[in-house]
């Protein structure tokens, strides 16, 4: 008898050990292999207020390695796709799993410019070269860690402001935007491009991420020609359209961001009253170019939406920069590397051209939009203006001290 | 006065949203000794159920109203009856089962309806406002009091008019007595708890009009239910009522008024009715 | 004494001398001996394990001994962690003997006003108030641009704690060794207390606080003292996790960060010394495996052991595993034989 209980004390401890030795060896990073390959961490949101765009982020980058065969100058790559829920803590929990875990230099997404913020140190520190996917902040451009691409958030605005009061004649303005970095950068862009061009912004308002109810905040409105929107993705666009709508407020609305917003879904849930909306768009399916007419052929089978928005090109566009820096590198993806070659980078991808500024701020297209019935069918119109967005662009959006 | 109407009516028809969870919570917290802390959880299905009969199936938004309530009752069922019921006398062990459930139900959500919030969705009937006296109101919010209205008198009615009532209020008051009389109170808690989320899901689908259905909706109702228990008070019907509209009104004025301490209004009224009565506006004594 | 029990101890057979100091090797294999040879990234998963044994433990204080539930025990993790955080962001003080008991002050101020509002009102009304007053302060940590990084709510950036010591350099090693000993320290300093008349009292007060009203303790006070120096070891573990994580933002201050020490209070054995640290392990590793296979459903699984834990396991883990080693102690018996 006391054989038995000693042999499961003994057994107990063994466990104990056995444990141990499972954790280190099932961590234990593994033999390097002579062709192995470039590991790309994604961070997307499949889950939270902006959790519709994830899918599409992911079919829009898996084609750009699609069409080149998931590899590059010889080396194969892999995708690491996690989900960073639209919260900042959970993203920066999984970039440092990215980062220590899987080795990964190269991380793509995500999406909310608090996240970068967070993540900007780290990924600085750790040399692992990160991409926004529709913006990021000013503020990030000294980690010389992110490729913020298209352009920052003010920039991004800021030709929409003036055509707001250059072409639609509008003379005051109202914005209203979720209060983080990301929106309130949009807004201020577009308020400063407005002002700037002889408008007054006579008030903005700031409901927080996730609000589910703007009702209160429409009804602080004062008069104003025109009232910006500027929500934090799809879900809460479409929530203030028809909150606004119920309302039943007059004022003519201008948005932006609109190729991420109007995505078809949204557009069919919405229905009429989305139309007769301009925004500002980084892209639209309608444009007339080879590189969007083969990137419609290649998206459409993966998602089977009635049009692809800016989130697939978005990433589709940044898969084609990358893989032409590490072709340019020959598949070299350390930072030191990588990162000019990233700089050097100048193709033409679906949503326009693309190039770089030396601070890693992308030059690129950015357009005016609105929705339109087709078919029965709500869409994204064609482009109504197009403007080269760069460096001086950037510039020209710092100082917006708020509305007088 | 452009500002106090629409607001008014703003903060009145999510005043009456709350009433509708809270007076489940309170009463099943004044009658059984359970914090219920799921009961947004049931809200919050009972919104996810509606959206699936009102906008995927595009069948009645009424009946959306009743299966949502349905919905929120069999959850209720299920974690009554199942759980609850096995930590009989435990109170704190209750509290805390009602949590993990929180997670597990939104959880769940996710998974069967994904990870994106719904659009607001009400009946074709009330889609846009209407005009009164020159200024716009939307029809949903005005048809949202007027539910909140009926379903406060009728619960009132069913509290201080029948003998179901009166045996929920002695069984709140003195267990043991009512007990003693050879009322049998396992069945009146179980028919009181499933009456509670049978309302908390129909309240989510009536209330999905003004916030849809998301998957952290039950925590984000919940505080608000609990704020609304502590000003109104434990245990009635026009306890909810009162701490509701008070807490709906105080939101959105606050918002309203000072959008950068909206979030914290509440709490001040919360933190005023501490001080001032502990139990509550309109608490019974417990 | 104490030398004859050490000699009556050597006296006995070496059975009941391996089971006596089992949980010690156990203990100093785990914590101090597996966790040099391993991953930096494991290492890493086994300085959160003590970061969150430690809250759990201040919880237990509350809820396993004191007999109160409190919802939104975060806020004082999260004050202790903010204070930290706010200090370095804006003043670049990173010395750690001023950042540490600046935290647990802080933690302690918000724990003491807090607690003096929450005790006003007993039962089911503390618990409303309590998670009531957790999610007031993550609107306050939201809404306070004084608290927060530019351009995002929380404050990132942050570095690891300034020693004094000059030349010394930090990596995933030292960074664990440093947080055990904190720990430990810690550790004994709520041993001391669980154990002290004070915890006697507190459990008098869990098990009928009219008896021990009648008996004549003022357990108004005592209440509030626990609820004070929980509020302070909460922040001590606020105040390690922001120089761990290196980013504080108002999720730590809310409902989900909350639930974490109830949950590991509840699995691991509540009012025990280990409950909370075995509860702790439990909860950071299945998070750590759940991460690898199922990330999506990991609130599903938690939630799952929870129920679980609440409806089975009543007493937590630790009870069972108390049970076994006394009954195998008892086997080998500590008596002539």
């Amino acid at each position: 008898m006391k054989g038995k209980k000693l042999l499961l004390l003994v057994f107990s401890v063994c466990l104990i050990l056995t444990i141990g030795t499972f954790l280190t060896t099932g961590c234990a990073p593994k033999a390097p292999v002579t062709q192995e390959p470039i590991k790309i961490g994604c961070l997307f949101d499949f889950t939270g207020p902006v959790a519709d765009l994830g899918p599409k982020f992911k079919a829009g980058f898996e084609l750009a390695m699609e069409e080149a065969n998931y590899e590059v100058a010889g080396r194969p790559i892999k995708l690491i796709i996690e989900d960073s829920a639209t919260d900042v803590t959970v993203a920066l929990e999984k970039f440092k799993t990215l980062v220590a875990r899987d080795k990964i230099q190269i991380c793509v997404g995500p999406l909310m410019g608090d996240a970068h913020t967070a993540i900007a140190p780290y990924a600085a520190e750790n040399k692992v070269i990160c991409t926004s996917l529709f913006n990021s902040q000013y503020e990030i451009i000294p980690y010389k860690t992110y490729i913020i691409y298209p352009t920052t958030v003010d920039a991004q605005t800021y030709p929409f402001g003036k055509w707001v009061y250059e072409k639609l004649g509008y003379r005051t303005m109202i914005t209203i935007g979720a209060n983080y970095a990301g929106k309130i950068g949009y807004a201020n862009g577009a308020a400063k491009g407005f002002t700037d061009a002889g408008g007054t912004v006579i008030q903005q308002l700031w409901p927080p991420i996730g609000a589910p109810d703007y009702s209160p905040y429409i009804s602080a409105f004062k008069t104003a020609d025109v009232v910006l929107y500027a929500m934090e993705g799809p879900g809460p666009v479409s929530r203030f359209i028809y909150q606004y709508h119920q309302a039943g407020l007059k004022m003519p609305l201008v948005t932006i961001t609109q190729d991420g917003d109007y995505t078809p879904e949204a557009l069919a849930e919405l229905g009429d009253i989305a139309l007769g909306i301009p925004g500002q768009s980084s892209y639209t399916w309608k444009l007339d170019t080879p590189e969007n007419k083969k990137f419609i052929a290649g998206i459409t089978p993966k998602l089977g939406t009635l049009f692809p928005s800016g989130a697939e090109v978005k990433t589709y566009t940044l898969g084609k920069i990358l893989l032409a820096a590490l072709e340019a590198t020959g598949g070299d993806e350390s930072y030191e590397k990588l990162w000019p070659a990233i700089l050097n980078v100048n193709i033409r991808s679906a949503d326009g051209p693309v190039s770089f500024a030396p601070n890693g701020v992308a030059i690129t297209d950015m357009y005016i939009t609105t929705a339109e019935k087709e078919n029965g069918k709500y869409v994204l119109s064609a482009p109504l203006f197009t403007v080269r967005v760069g460096p001086d662009v950037v510039e020209a959006t710092r100082g917006w001290v708020g509305p007088k | 006065m452009e500002l106090l109407l629409p607001n008014l009516v703003n903060g009145i028809s999510f005043g009456m949203i709350l009433f509708l969870i809270a007076a489940g919570l309170s009463i099943v917290m004044g009658l059984m000794g359970i914090v219920n802390l799921a009961h947004g959880a049931l809200y919050m299905v009972g919104a996810y159920v509606g959206w699936t009969i009102a906008v995927q199936w595009q069948l009645s938004f009424w009946l959306a109203v009743f299966v949502g309530g349905l919905g929120g009752a069999l959850v209720g069922l299920l974690i009554e009856r199942v759980f609850l019921r096995r930590l009989y006398k435990q109170p704190n062990e209750q509290v805390l089962l009602t949590y993990g459930f929180v997670y597990i139900l939104s959880n769940l959500c996710i998974w069967v309806w994904g990870g994106y919030r719904r659009l607001q969705f009400t009946a074709p009937a009330l889609y846009g406002s209407m005009d009164i006296a020159g200024m716009p109101f939307a029809k949903d919010r005005l048809v949202i009091i007027a539910i909140g209205i009926i379903i406060a008198v009728a619960l009132w009615w069913l509290q201080d008019r029948t003998r179901v009532g009166a045996i929920v209020r002695a069984g709140m008051d003195d267990k043991e007595t009512t007990t003693g009389l050879g009322i049998n109170l396992n069945l009146v808690f179980t028919a009181v708890f499933i009456l509670a989320a049978f309302i908390a899901g129909a309240a989510g689908v009536i209330g999905a009009q003004l916030l849809g259905a998301y998957s952290w909706l039950g925590t984000d109702i919940l505080l608000y239910a609990l704020i609304v228990v502590v000003v109104g008070g434990l245990g009635s019907v026009q306890g909810a009522l009162l701490g509701g509209l008070i807490i709906g009104l105080i939101d959105t004025f606050g918002k309203a008024l000072f959008p950068q301490f909206a979030m914290f209004t509440i709490y001040l009224a919360m933190i005023a009715i501490l001080l001032a009565k502990p139990s509550g506006l309109l608490g019974r004594k417990t | 004494m104490a030398t004859d029990k050490i000699r009556e101890a050597f006296r006995q057979p070496w059975q009941s001398q391996l089971i006596r100091f089992t949980p010690y090797i156990a203990g100093a294999l785990l914590l101090v001996i597996l966790p040099a040879v391993m991953p930096s990234y494991v290492q890493s998963i086994w300085t959160r394990f003590l970061i969150f044994a430690l809250f759990a433990s201040s919880y237990d204080l509350i809820y396993g001994h004191t007999g109160l539930l409190s919802l939104g025990h975060a806020a004082y993790f999260g004050a202790g962690g903010y204070a930290v955080a706010a200090i370095m962001l804006h003043y670049n003080i990173n010395s750690f003997w001023i950042t540490l008991p600046l935290g647990i002050i802080m933690a302690t101020i918000v724990s003491a006003g807090f607690g003096l509002l929450a005790l006003r009102v007993s039962g089911m009304y503390f618990l409303l108030v309590t998670f009531a007053f957790g999610e007031a302060l993550y609107a306050f940590t939201w809404n306070m641009p004084w608290l927060s990084t530019h351009g995002m709510q929380g404050i990132a950036g942050l570095p690891r704690p300034d020693l004094g010591i000059p030349g010394f350099t930090w990596n995933t090693i030292s960074f664990y060794y440093f947080i055990l000993v904190v720990f430990l320290i810690c550790f004994f300093l709520v041993y001391r207390i669980m154990n002290s008349p004070f915890g006697h009292a507190l459990r008098g007060i869990r098990e009928g606080e009219s008896r021990m009203r009648a008996l004549g303790y003022n357990t108004w006070l005592y209440k509030y003292i626990a609820f004070i120096i929980t509020g302070a070891f909460a922040g001590a573990a606020g105040v390690l996790f922001v120089y761990y994580n290196r980013f504080i933002s108002p999720t730590h201050v809310g409902v989900a960060t909350s639930f974490l020490p109830m949950i590991m209070v509840i699995i691991g054995g509540s009012g025990t010394l280990l409950g909370p640290v075995i509860g702790a392990f439990v909860i950071v590793f299945v998070e750590y495996f759940a991460s690898l296979f199922t990330p999506e459903r990991w609130p599903l699984i938690l939630g799952a052991i929870f129920v679980a834990a609440i409806m089975y396991a009543r007493g937590g883990i630790s009870i069972h595993l108390t049970r076994l080693w006394k009954r195998l102690d008892y086997r080998y018996g500590s008596t002539k034989s």
